[in-house]
């Protein structure tokens, strides 16, 4: 009866480990240090994210970018090898989206970041500040916040601008 | 603002259908079976309406292209009881499938049939799931879905016209059936303006529209034949 009680508690355990592992947890391959790039070293978040300025995607960069500036290695850091390892494999980083919006939704990065000069922090939050990669958004997109800033704005509210 | 409207001249039509095809190829409609053929079921955003006129030995089978009439009073957005479907500042219908709880009583109260509800899930033939527009999203079942006269394209354009600093030109958004129509029967334009070839054609003796009584004033405006 009690080994049966045992059995149970520790079943449960293991189950509540792996659920809370799945949600919403996400490892990258690379501990990339948003800080170090555009607090340290004041680069553009567009250096990188190459789509940002005059693109409806912001875009991940591709490995090629990366190795621009880390063909040599820059620091002592075995993460940075990381990268020409995957270069030389001939293989994509396989980094994991944090962000991202329903299929149904229409967003363009040129319209908020260029045409209407929306600072990155009001939907990523402190994603520049980080110096580990978060295991998931550091905020969360929805429908809401993207009304209260479009109402705020004055920007169109009609269903059609941005569902499709 | 801008009120997108339509015109197609009945005189040019030639009934080639070519609207019908652009339509299910730019909207990721899914392919037709003859079993929900059968049913009624089948998805058309732009549809064939026939109309059979006169009596033999003058019979004459006159076919009239049917989009969604867009109209300035629509009663499908009167029952929507989530909102689901609405009229933008611009008076495209629009249809947000990821509201829609499939009670289908836009269906029922839309007099022009331009509704369709999906009982399945979409199907296409073999290899052609991988030619679907990205830009539409991929209706499930249990949705009601119709013509949005393209306003992906709209969202499209009006990004591109921002971004380039310009006003939106009266080619920068159109219709994938205006675009198609091989015989230039139909136009596309801002009914808003005056001066637009859209609205001096919505002004000519021809022009009527599909159940002009009933006081939806729809912004799909026809051009009579012959006169």
């Amino acid at each position: 009866m009690r080994q049966n009680l045992f059995k149970t508690i520790f079943f449960t355990l293991v189950c509540i480990f792996f659920i809370g592992e799945g949600a919403g947890a996400t490892e990258q391959p690379i501990q990339y240090n948003h800080y170090k790039h555009t607090q340290e070293l004041e680069l553009e978040c567009s250096m990188c994210h190459q789509g940002v300025k005059d693109k409806v995607r912001a875009t991940i960069p591709s490995v090629e970018v990366c190795i621009e500036c880390h063909s040599e290695p820059v620091t002592d850091s075995p993460e940075e090898e990381k990268i020409r390892e995957f270069y030389s494999k001939g293989e994509e980083i396989p980094w994991q989206r944090l962000f991202r919006v329903p299929e149904h939704v229409f967003f363009s990065h040129r319209r908020h970041v260029t045409v209407a000069g929306i600072e990155c922090e009001n939907c990523h939050g402190d994603m520049a500040k980080r110096t580990k990669p978060p295991s998931k958004a550091p905020m969360k997109i929805s429908m809401n916040k993207c009304l209260a800033c479009h109402r705020k704005l004055q920007a169109k509210t009609d269903c059609v601008s941005c569902h499709r | 603002m801008a009120k997108w409207g339509m015109v197609i001249d009945l005189d040019k039509c030639s009934a080639c259908q070519a609207c019908v095809v652009a339509c299910q190829a730019e909207n990721n409609i899914p392919n037709s079976n003859p079993e929900s053929a059968a049913k009624g079921r089948n998805i058309h955003w732009l549809e064939m309406i026939p109309f059979i006129e006169e009596e033999y030995p003058n019979t004459q089978m006159k076919l009239v292209p049917r989009p969604c009439m867009h109209c300035e009073h629509p009663p499908c957005i009167k029952v929507c009881p989530v909102g689901a479907t609405q009229i933008s500042s611009e008076g495209i219908v629009g249809q947000i499938n990821a509201r829609c709880i499939g009670c289908r009583y836009c269906t029922a109260a839309c007099p022009y049939t331009v509704k369709s509800f999906n009982w399945f899930k979409p199907q296409w033939a073999k290899g052609m799931e991988r030619a679907l527009n990205p830009d539409v999203t991929v209706r499930y079942n249990g949705v009601v879905e119709k013509c949005t006269f393209c306003h992906h394209r709209l969202q499209k354009a009006k990004d591109k016209a921002r971004y380039e600093g310009r006003e939106l030109g009266p080619d920068d958004y159109i219709p994938a059936c205006v675009q198609t129509c091989p015989s230039e029967a139909m136009y596309f334009g801002d009914l808003d303006n005056p001066k637009s070839k859209v609205a001096i054609l919505a002004r000519s003796r021809r022009a009527f529209q599909l159940l002009e009584d009933l006081g939806t004033h729809p912004k799909v405006i026809y051009l009579n034949e012959g006169v």
